[in-house]
Parts: structure tokens; sequence; C-alpha cells
């Protein structure tokens, strides 16, 4: 899907951070837009990372700006973040080994329980409406991708791929406007990278979360990715569509190796 | 609708009538239930109802014409089922197609059928379509029910969502009401009610007619051996696109027992246990998972568990032993010990499967292995096998008394005659209507009313069917007699101390002989609990004693034989059947003229009368060196 409508989610500018006397992120300005799937791609050491820490609060930036939804967050603290709607798969995983599927993903909805503590004991009004809807939201990712099997396994107990994908539920059952994926196919097998990548794009088309995803599978952000933008050394030395990149000089020099 | 009570059900000769009349007695009583966001949904009769008969309309409304063709692929949940009605309802009939086709099983069947219409559930099934569309110009309309991944679908004009038709068809109705109604009284019992395609292993599929006259009869004759009741509850999961799965939803409608569908096809296991279903048709490899995923769980559990487990069983296959075996009641201390068990443990692996309930698990379409068969019977869930075609079903079925290795007596209702080629013919009233547009094929298969199976069977002392091999594969001796090498070794492999056997003979040959691989584990407890002593395999498995315990097997399966056609001698190979060394395919299957020639010897020995033959076999050593190994082999005579 298109950006077709070019409000922008997310808008960086000038973005610098360093630790030390290392520059991680150098002058980044980057807008990502509604409804998007953008590809952060470069080396090892580039800063994708570096910079997805910056979107969701992980680090706070030297210097610059992050506007969300043209509110400038910069100074939003990690925790309120997530209540403004992103959220985030890390490179591990970030699941309780000792619950099941379905306790894993309630616990990432659970972010957004209001009821309180007494109406909770009795299980009445607020909290027995909220308890059912987030029920029923976590039974729909359960059944989008495709983990009824496992919905009262241990996580723990599952293999890689699966906790993967159960992972991906956990930051969908925070309703997100914003998915921040950070390398969520590393390690994976062949069958396992398309279960995902078609999970992902799904995720974009049926519930038109804007996405950001780092990877490093070419192959896959090539053919999933509406935008890609490339960073090297904390700089970002392109973007464009997936056509465009691959023929980029400068990215092919950075990333792909120097051309003979 | 003018449909008179009479107190019988015969006036109501087609599904949809049946429909109609569940309908109308119980509208309320939920029907079916699928589970769906974790949750067990039910119909009600009444839903059912409705939703036939508008998805019906809906598909009048597009262009659907009597005597149209539906073709229908997706996993079994609600929306197959109604479709295939709706289709029917409306004079049409419906199509299966097993989910896992690919493109091309599609086309040929989408256009052989003539099919005007497809329903397939969901973007994989309807990509499978959309693959060869331009091929189908006849094929009006794609209909899909799981709308998940098809939102860029939806502006092919070729496609519409299920619950789009059954708008369609409800508009339809408030313009034309009693139309649908109409249509169903219209039908008869010997119209058309599916086209089943066979799965097709030799050449091209063929697309049997099934009547409604059919599927109510068959349906009717199954209950007589195991009746249904409207109180139970059936878990439907093998393929809509198979006979045996049609009949049973027949059985719904003419007993109402709610039929439940899974939640996917990867937690069947779990949904049978939230159900607890009276009736459950699982292919032989779901058995075979159900107690693998037993014996997996138990070989994790703690020792105490473990040996109360080893200790249950023993008691429980000594107790069916009694039951299926000796066919007597059990003493009393096998009683008393067979409650403790149960109690203990076989009670609750029951519960843990969903078998508490299960009075009827029925398996069928290839032969459950003995261990498998055994094993239920062990934990006290009978298992019956049943014998049906496309064509005629069903042929033979357990009741009670499930005896492995058979397929059951004969459903009432239901002849059996044996050619002179030896092939199991059948007769039923109604049999299949003929091939779909291959009326040679349909001369080819039934001679005057009887349908020919294709297998060759006999009956046992105790009037079950036993099928031995597909005719083509049977073998006779000198003496004319008929014999299936394959039926006879794997009932030589029923026992625990045989683990491979070959059995030869041949139009040159007088009888059969039979080389047996004994099970080096099982043998050597036996021997060890029985006081023989024992070094190697090669002594095991010469002993005597050895030689007088595998003969009591050898007797067995003897005496389920035709007398002409019976393994009169036997050796016990001094060694086990080797893939590597070319005796065994890698699929452990026998490589016959290979071992013909390597034991060749031993053959000759065997057919010539003597007690017993040398055996020389050359050993190559890791090093390179050879050695020959001479070893003595007795031949046995048996009966």
């Amino acid at each position: 899907m298109e950006s077709s409508s070019q409000t922008k989610l997310i808008q960086v500018n000038s973005l610098k951070l360093s630790f030390g006397g290392v520059l991680a992120l150098n002058q980044i300005d980057l807008d990502i837009y509604e409804g998007e799937l953008l590809a952060l791609i470069g080396p090892n050491g580039a800063g994708k990372t570096c910079l997805l820490n910056c979107i969701n609060g992980f680090y706070k930036p030297d210097s610059g700006h992050i506007k969300y939804k043209g509110k400038d967050i910069t100074t939003v603290p990690l925790h309120k973040r997530a209540h403004l709607g992103i959220a985030r798969v890390f490179q591990g995983i970030q699941l309780y080994d000792g619950l099941t599927t379905l306790d894993n993903l309630l616990a990432g909805a659970h972010l957004f329980i209001k009821h309180n503590i007494f109406s909770a004991f009795w299980y009445i009004g607020k909290a027995k409406q909220e308890e059912i809807r987030q029920r029923k939201k976590v039974e729909e990712i359960i059944d989008f991708l495709e983990i009824e099997h496992v919905r009262k396994k241990m996580v723990g107990e599952l293999p890689y791929g699966m906790q993967k994908r159960i992972d991906l539920g956990r930051a969908m059952a925070m309703s997100p406007d914003l998915l921040l994926l950070d390398e969520p196919m590393a390690g994976m097998n062949l069958e396992e990278k398309e279960d995902m990548a078609r999970f992902i794009l799904d995720i974009h088309d049926e519930w038109g979360t804007t996405i950001i995803l780092v990877e490093h599978d070419m192959g896959v952000v090539m053919d999933i990715a509406d935008r890609l933008a490339v960073l090297d050394f904390g700089q970002k030395i392109a973007q464009g569509i997936p056509e465009e990149i691959s023929r980029n000089p400068k990215v092919i020099g950075a990333y792909l190796g120097e051309e003979k | 609708m003018n449909i008179r009570n009479t107190g019988t059900t015969d006036h109501l000769d087609t599904l949809p009538k049946l429909l109609f009349e569940n309908y109308r007695k119980n509208p309320s009583r939920v029907a079916m239930r699928k589970k769906d966001l974790g949750i067990w949904n039910p119909y009600t009769w009444e839903d059912c109802y409705i939703n036939v008969k508008h998805f019906a309309l809906g598909l009048k409304e597009m262009g659907f014409q009597p005597g149209d063709k539906l073709s229908i692929v997706g996993d079994n949940e609600p929306e197959w089922y109604w479709a295939e009605l709706a289709a029917q309802a409306i004079g049409g009939t419906s199509v299966g197609l097993y989910i896992d086709v690919i493109p091309e099983e599609v086309l040929y069947i989408v256009r052989h059928s003539d099919s005007t219409f497809a329903v397939a559930k969901d973007q994989e099934q309807v990509d499978k379509f959309l693959d060869i569309i331009n091929e189908l110009p006849n094929l009006k309309k794609i209909i899909f029910w799981d709308p998940k991944g098809m939102r860029a679908y939806l502006e092919d004009p070729r496609i519409v969502y299920f619950s789009d038709v059954v708008k369609i068809g409800k508009q339809y109705e408030e313009r034309n009401p009693g139309v649908f109604e109409e249509c169903v009284e219209k039908g008869k019992g010997t119209d058309i009610a599916l086209i089943c395609y066979t799965s097709g292993t030799t050449g091209l599929p063929k697309g049997p007619l099934i009547s409604h006259d059919y599927m109510i009869k068959g349906s009717k004759r199954m209950a007589k051996i195991n009746p249904w009741f409207p109180s139970d509850e059936y878990l439907s999961f093998v393929p809509l696109a198979w006979i045996a799965e049609q009949l049973f939803m027949v059985a719904w409608l003419l007993w109402g027992a709610p039929v439940n569908y899974p939640e996917s096809p990867d937690t069947v296991m779990e949904n049978i246990r939230e159900i607890g279903p009276q009736f459950l048709l699982l292919g032989p490899r779901q058995w075979q998972g159900l107690v693998a995923m037993v014996q997996m769980k138990i070989n994790d559990a703690v020792f105490f568990k473990r040996w109360l487990y080893q200790l249950a069983m023993t008691i429980g296959y000594r107790y069916a032993d009694y039951f299926y075996e000796k066919r007597e009641k059990p003493p009393m201390l096998w009683s008393i010990l067979h409650k403790l068990a149960d109690w203990s443990c076989l009670m609750h692996i029951r519960d843990n499967l969903g078998l508490s309930k299960a009075r009827v698990g029925l398996t069928g379409g290839t032969a459950l292995g003995p261990d498998v068969f055994r094993w239920f019977q062990a934990i006290g869930v009978n298992i019956k096998e049943a014998y049906g075609l496309t064509e005629v079903n069903p042929v033979a079925m357990h009741s009670d008394w499930s005896k492995p290795g058979t397929v059951g007596p004969l459903v009432p209702g239901t002849e059996v005659k044996m050619s002179a080629a030896g092939e199991v013919m059948v007769k039923a009233d109604p049999i299949f209507s003929g091939y779909y547009k291959q009326p040679d094929k349909t001369v080819e298969a039934v001679e005057d009313g009887w349908v020919k199976t294709g297998d060759a069977g006999v009956f046992d002392e105790d009037g079950h069917l036993i099928i031995l091999d597909r005719l083509k594969d049977m073998l006779r001796l000198k003496s004319g007699e008929k014999y299936s090498p394959t039926y006879i070794e794997n009932r030589l492999k029923f026992s625990p101390y045989i683990k491979d056997g070959m059995v030869v003979g041949g139009q040159e040959r007088d009888f059969l002989f039979a080389i047996i691989n004994i099970d080096f584990d099982n043998v050597g407890r036996w021997a060890e609990k029985n006081g023989h002593p024992y070094t190697t395999f090669v002594d095991l498995s010469q002993k005597e004693e050895v030689y007088d315990l595998i003969l009591k097997d050898v007797e067995r399966v003897n005496k389920d034989l035709p007398e002409g056609a019976r393994v009169k001698r036997f050796s016990l190979l001094h060694k086990e059947f080797d893939p590597d060394e070319g005796e065994l395919t890698k699929t452990r299957k026998l490589r016959r003229a290979f071992l013909d020639k390597k034991f060749k010897t031993m053959i000759e020995g065997a057919y010539s009368n003597s007690p017993h033959v040398i055996m020389e076999a050359e050993v190559k050593y890791r090093d390179g060196r050879t050695a020959t190994v001479k070893t003595e082999i007795s031949i046995r005579d048996s009966r």
C-alpha cells in the first residue's frame, strides 16, 4: 500500500546521539507517513537500532526533535510513549516464559486497563466489560497470527520462530498506531521468514498499522517495504522506494560493498 | 412447506428436506458448534436453515440453475455444509474438493464437473482458483467465507463474500417468499446430491454420482450397527470431500446430534477434549497421533507415574485380551485389577484424550496398525474399523466387538460375494448412480448391480470381512490358490515377537514359506522371563523354544487364511532385514527380487523339505577384510 494519505506520523529532525566520542546518529532527518511500511537498513553499527531506541524513548538524543502525530515527544518518557500508541518488537524475545501465549498477549493488552482494584476483585461493571473486550482483541490476534494451537501452552516451551510470532502478537495487543520491528526475522529459517513477512504485510494491510522495520535480509526488505531509509555510520545516506535504493551507488557502496 | 408428517421419515427423501424437518421440529436446538476466537459458537437449526435458505436464494439470484454444480473447498466449517445443502436445495449438486488440492486438480475437477460456482474458504483456496480461472470460462463466481486477507480481492467482480451472498438471498426472499420451500419440495430421492471425486491414485479422478437415496439409506444402514442418539456429540474433522464424512453429516440430519467443528486443524486434539464426543471419525494417522502424544508425555513424567502407567497398561492389555481375543468373561481377579487400573490411570488417559464418552471411535481409509488398535482397547476405547467405497458405502463395520485385522461384519442391507477371481463384490440399495460423463467406466465398475471393489478379500470364521490387498497385487500358487504376501506379512507382524517377514510362494510352488525376523527386544525379554538363556541374535533366533513361540503366531495367522494358501513352513532368520544391505527400501519395504536371490539356498531348502539349511554369508569388516560366516538355520513345519 502506498502512503496514500501524506500525513506525517513521525517527524525526526536533525537528531543527534553520541556515546562518548562515538557519534551514533548524526543529524538524522526522517519523515514517516501514516500507513506506510518503512524499512530501515544499513550495515552493522549504522545506528538503526539507536534510531528505534530514540523513537520509542529508550535513548534520549543529544539534540534534535522527534514529533509524533504533530506533537513533540522528545522528552516524553518511555512508558508514556506506549500509551501514545508506539509498540515495539525487540531483537531478543521479550515474553514471560512461564506464562501461556494467551496470558502474554493479555499482558500486552493490560496497559490500557482502566478499572480499579475493587471492580477487578469482584469482576463487575467496567472490569468485566474491559476484560471481555481485551480477551476478544487478544483472540482476534491469535486468530490473525494462526497461533490457536499454542494458546494455552507455556511460551518458554515453544520453538524460537513461534515465540517471535507471539512477541509480535504481544506488540499488536497494544493496538499500536506505530509498530517498531527490530529484526523480526533474525535467526529464522526460510519458512518461518516467509510466514513472518506475510504477517507483517497483513498487519500493515488489514490493520493499517504504520510499521518501521529494521531487517538485514535484503530480499525480504525489498519485497515488502513501501519505502526504505539507509543509514551508514550514523548518517542517512539515502531514502526512497526499493527500486531506487537498489540502484543507488551510495547504498551499494556502503551496504553491499564497493563496486569494482 | 407442504411436507406432512406421516409418522415416519421415509417421505424425507432429500437432505434439504431433512434440514427443513429439523428446523420445523426443533428450531432453537443447537445443531452445530464452531470454535472461533476461543469460544464455541452454537448455531441452532434455525440458524442453519436460514443460512442455507438465504445462501441458496443468493446463488439462485446470481444465476445458479437447477442441475448446476457447486465446487466446495475448505476446512470443515458450517459454511462448507451450508453451501452444500443450499446447492442441493435448489436442485444443484455439490462437488467437494480436498483442502490440499493443487490448482491443476482444481482445474480438472471444476472443468470435468461443469461447476458454475465455487465456494472456497479463504485466500489460500481462492488463489488456487485464480491461478486457473482463465481456463474456466463457465465458472461464474468464487465465493469465500473467511475474509482474512481478502480485502484486496473484493475489487475482483468474480469474487464474492459468503455473507454478501446471504444478504442477496435475503433480499430475494423478501421479494419472492416461498420460492425456496417450493424448490426443496421439488427435490427427489433419486436426484444427485454430490459428485465425490475419487482421489485418483490411478489415473485421472473419476466422479461417482451420489444420490440423496444413497446418502440417506447408507447412513441409516450405518446406524443399524452403531446407533446415533440426539444427545450425542459428533466432532467433524476428516475432509467433507470424503464420502464417509458426508454419511456422518447425513446422520446429523437424521438424528440431530450436534456436530462440532474444530477451531483449526492444529487444535483438533484439544477440541476433542473440550467436546468429549460420543462419535468420532478420525484417520489412522490421527489415532496414531493420540497414542504418540500420550507416550511422549508419559516418557516425560516422573518415575512413579511411569511405573503406574506401565502397570495399568499391562492390566489393560490383559483385560482387553479376554474381551477381544478370547471372547470370554475375564476372571474375577482380572476384573478387580482392571477396575483399579481404570480408576488410577486408564480412566484419566481417556479423559485427557477427550475420549471418556466416546462410544464410537471410527477409523477408515487405510488399515490402522494393530499396536494402535490394541493400545486403545487396553485403555478402554473400542476403536472400530469400517470399510466402504465411494461407489457403495458402508459395506462393513465393527460394532461392539472390534477385531483387529478385519473390517468388521457386513452392515445390514449390504451383500458381498467374492468373484471367481477373489474380488470383493458389493451390492446394496442403492449404489452410486454412475460416473459423471464416463458411462464406459461405470460399465467396467458394475456387473449386474454388483460393484467391483478391486479389492481381494475373505470372510473369517466369525463372519468378519478381511480385506487382503488390491486384487492386482495378489499372487497365485501352483494350485491356482490366490494369496497376498503383503497381507500375510502384515498379519504376522501383529505379533509383538515378529518384527518383519517375507512370504515366498509363486506359481511354481505348492505352498507358502515364510522367512521371519524375530523382534529381538521382545523375544529376548520373553526368553529371559521364561528361563531360556541366549547369547546373540543368531543364538536366540535358532532356539527351539523361540521356534515354538513363533509357531503359535504363524498358526494363528493361518487360521484365517484359506486352506490352500497357508504358510506351511517357516524359518527364523539369523539377522534382521537391513536397508543398508539392500534388503529393504529406505521406507522399509521388502525388496523381494533381491531377497529371493539372497536367500536362495534357504528357499530351496524349504521346498525340498530339509529340516535345516546352512547359510553362508559374506561379512565385510571395517578394515575391508571379508570373511564367510556359516549359520545353520532350522526350517519348521506349520499347519
